[in-house]
């Protein structure tokens, strides 16, 4: 291993400025940056260096990309980077990585960025304690305009961890990455995706909190993908989904909260996947599923105050309901073994009347409706016959989900 | 104005002494207590709070309105015989048995919140209920009133009373559901709002509705309703709307009654 010199950056230090300090390094050297703004454009970086900040060091881009990695084992940590500007025409970011492998980016601190970190044919890097926040609010109409937080393109065995990311286009946003990990971040009102995936394989995404985001989280055509203690709150508006999922095949979605998301999870073309404990809570739609997704396992869940707990298109369904929780449950239990005697048909009737008609959602929880569902139930027409739970639970399956804040 | 308070007590106090309003009051809380306490969830709750408020008060208020208005009807003719103006004996009478109506379920519903202790951010809601509660315990009272002064003898007026709930309540919403499904080619939200004014059950049900379930109403559909129901001019239209349904009926029963030959 190489034991590097440390090069000191400051205006009253041998290395007045970013660039100096760099063209004198070599491998393995640290530029320990010290207090200051420092006015950093397209600094290519094609050493294996270390960059790190000491406590107010700031790198500021005046518009332009502040540094472009192009090389194995760089390591930035503890530094702010600043003013990237809007470009139709290149992707600017605060930090653009191209083929660095071993990348690591710690503490670093984003700010009024096109994009944030984006990084492209990387392997094993990691991205964690990061900080980014943009210019971007869940009004903004112009996509264009804005970038993704973080941006990864055909990486593999990527990890990205407790990051805080906001007010972006896509907070995280992958293209062809695979076998990577996303642990512990915050995504919160990114103007469209909290999270944003396609293509990307074998990826495992724990403990996140997509919060507010313009249209929620969105991942498609990806397969065995793994998402496990992700919260997915408060996804609100006309098109906004607490969980899209769109050709996803043979994943899991397990201890997953969704709460107060207008349609907490839409899958379409969806196969092979199991959704399980996880909790619906309060949202206007728990579950909607198109008829062409078959063979999922969708069971040990709670659904709970949501208006609607399960919808869909089709007259007939190729998905496995077994064994949920549903409040609206109303069968018995005689002989006491917690599960529910009587089937239970969560798909109303009153949905296909709203899809044929939307106005008729003022007619919701009236007595003519109710009477309808009810008629519905005893025998089914219109719902699909098969989306039955027979084993409709008795009690809370995941009382111990709850929302960390 | 003072003969219209002394019929107005003299009927309410006869309200009071009888048991069915201690009955019916005692009915609304336990059950508010029972409904939030069993379904254990507020929601649950609320909605199922909302049905008895929107069908099971309106029931009560034209049923006891009927049946005290037929039962009394020797008082009611010794009255006449008084040199009172007809107009003031049954707009006494009604506000005596509608302002009772209204106090049980006024009083019921407190009650049984209190019993049940919700939390600060659901008394918004429990008092919408209690809002529609009251104006629905008018609104059913005086046009069980109009009925009772239109028809002469004790079963067609208590019918009739009875078929208005029916539509009202139920029947009203398959035509409206009928409306919309033919219509569904066209953008008929503004014609929905204007249906649901129409209708007092459907208004009280769509205000907590919008409470409840905001939500599932991010469509297209759901975004005018909002933006309707949600502003002061929709709350003022809707609630004037209300008002209208109690005004209305008064004028009518006391246009009725004048020219009726007892």
């Amino acid at each position: 291993m190489l034991n590097g010199r440390t090069l000191e950056v400051c205006p009253s230090c041998e290395f007045k400025d970013v660039q100096s300090a760099y063209a004198f390094a070599s491998d393995g050297d640290v530029l320990l940056i010290k207090q200051g703004v420092y006015t950093v454009s397209e600094l290519i970086v094609e050493k294996a260096i270390s960059i790190r900040g000491e406590e107010g060091a700031i790198f500021d881009g005046n518009g332009s990309t502040i540094l472009y990695i192009h090389h194995d084992s760089v390591s930035i940590s503890d530094i702010q980077l600043r003013n990237v500007s809007t470009n139709y025409i290149e992707d600017r970011a605060a930090l653009k990585c191209n083929n660095s492998d071993y990348l690591v980016i710690r503490n670093v601190v984003v700010r009024h960025s096109f994009f944030g970190i984006l990084v492209e044919k990387s392997k094993h890097g990691i991205i964690e304690n990061c900080d980014v926040k943009g210019d971007a609010t869940t009004d903004s109409y112009l996509e264009s305009s804005n970038g993704n937080a973080i941006h990864l393109w055909y990486c593999k065995n990527m990890t990205i961890r407790n990051n805080q990311i906001r007010n972006h286009r896509d907070g995280i946003y992958f293209e062809f990455v695979d076998k990577s990990k996303i642990e512990n971040n915050w995504s919160e009102s990114n103007m469209r995706y909290g999270l944003h995936f396609m293509f990307s394989h074998e990826n495992e995404y724990r403990g996140n909190t997509f919060h507010k985001n313009g249209a929620g989280v969105a991942v498609m055509y990806s397969t065995k993908v793994v998402m496990e203690n992700n919260q997915f709150v408060d996804n609100w508006g006309t098109s906004s989904y607490g969980l899209l999922l769109k050709d996803i095949t043979d994943s899991r979605l397990s201890e997953n909260l969704f709460a107060n998301n207008t349609i907490a999870i839409s899958a379409d073309n969806t196969m092979r996947c199991s959704i399980e404990n996880n909790r619906f809570d309060g949202n206007g739609y728990a579950f909607r599923v198109m008829g062409n997704c078959t063979d999922n396992v969708i069971s040990a869940n709670d659904f709970l105050q949501n208006s609607f707990d399960v919808t869909t298109n089709s007259r007939s369904n190729y998905n496995d309901f077994t064994g949920n929780f549903w409040e609206e449950y109303s069968g018995y239990d005689l002989n006491s073994d917690g599960i529910g005697d009587i089937p239970f048909r969560p798909v109303k009737l009153f949905t296909y009347i709203i899809a044929q008609s939307p106005a008729s959602i003022i007619l919701m929880r009236s007595t003519f409706i109710d009477l309808l569902n009810l008629a519905e139930k005893v025998t089914p027409v219109l719902t699909p016959e098969s989306l039955v739970d027979i084993k409709p639970q008795m009690k809370l399956i995941n009382d111990h989900l709850k929302l960390s804040f | 104005m003072k003969t219209i308070w002394s019929i107005f007590k003299f009927v309410f106090m006869d309200n009071l002494r009888s048991v069915w309003a201690i009955a019916y009051t005692l009915f609304i809380a336990l059950s508010t207590y029972a409904l939030v306490y069993f379904t254990g969830s507020f929601t649950r709750g609320v909605v199922s709070i909302m049905n008895i408020i929107i069908l099971i008060t309106p029931l009560v208020s034209t049923m006891m309105t009927s049946m005290y208005f037929f039962n009394k009807t020797d008082f009611l003719f010794l009255l006449l015989a008084q040199p009172i103006k007809r107009s003031h004996t049954f707009i006494g009478m009604y506000m005596g048995i509608a302002v009772m109506l209204a106090l049980s379920v006024g009083f019921g519903l407190a009650l049984g919140m209190a019993m049940s202790a919700p939390r600060i951010e659901d008394i918004q809601v429990l008092l919408l209920l209690m809002l529609t509660g009251v104006l629905l315990s008018f609104i059913f009272s005086g046009l069980a009133f109009l009925i009772a002064i239109a028809t002469r003898d004790k079963l067609r007026g208590i019918g009739m009373a009875l078929s208005l709930w029916l539509f009202m309540a139920v029947i009203y919403d398959g035509l409206m559901l009928m409306y919309f499904i033919v219509f569904s080619e066209y953008p008929i939200e503004e014609h929905a709002i204007i249906l649901s004014l129409l209708n007092p059950i459907d208004l009280s049900r769509i205000f907590i509705m919008l409470q409840l379930d905001v939500s599932a109403l991010m469509g297209y559909s759901g975004a005018v309703f909002q933006k309707f129901f949600g502003t002061g001019l929709g709350v003022g239209v809707s609630i004037g709307a209300m008002l209208l349904w109690i005004v209305v009926p008064q004028f009518l029963f006391v246009y009725r009654a004048r020219r009726k030959d007892f």
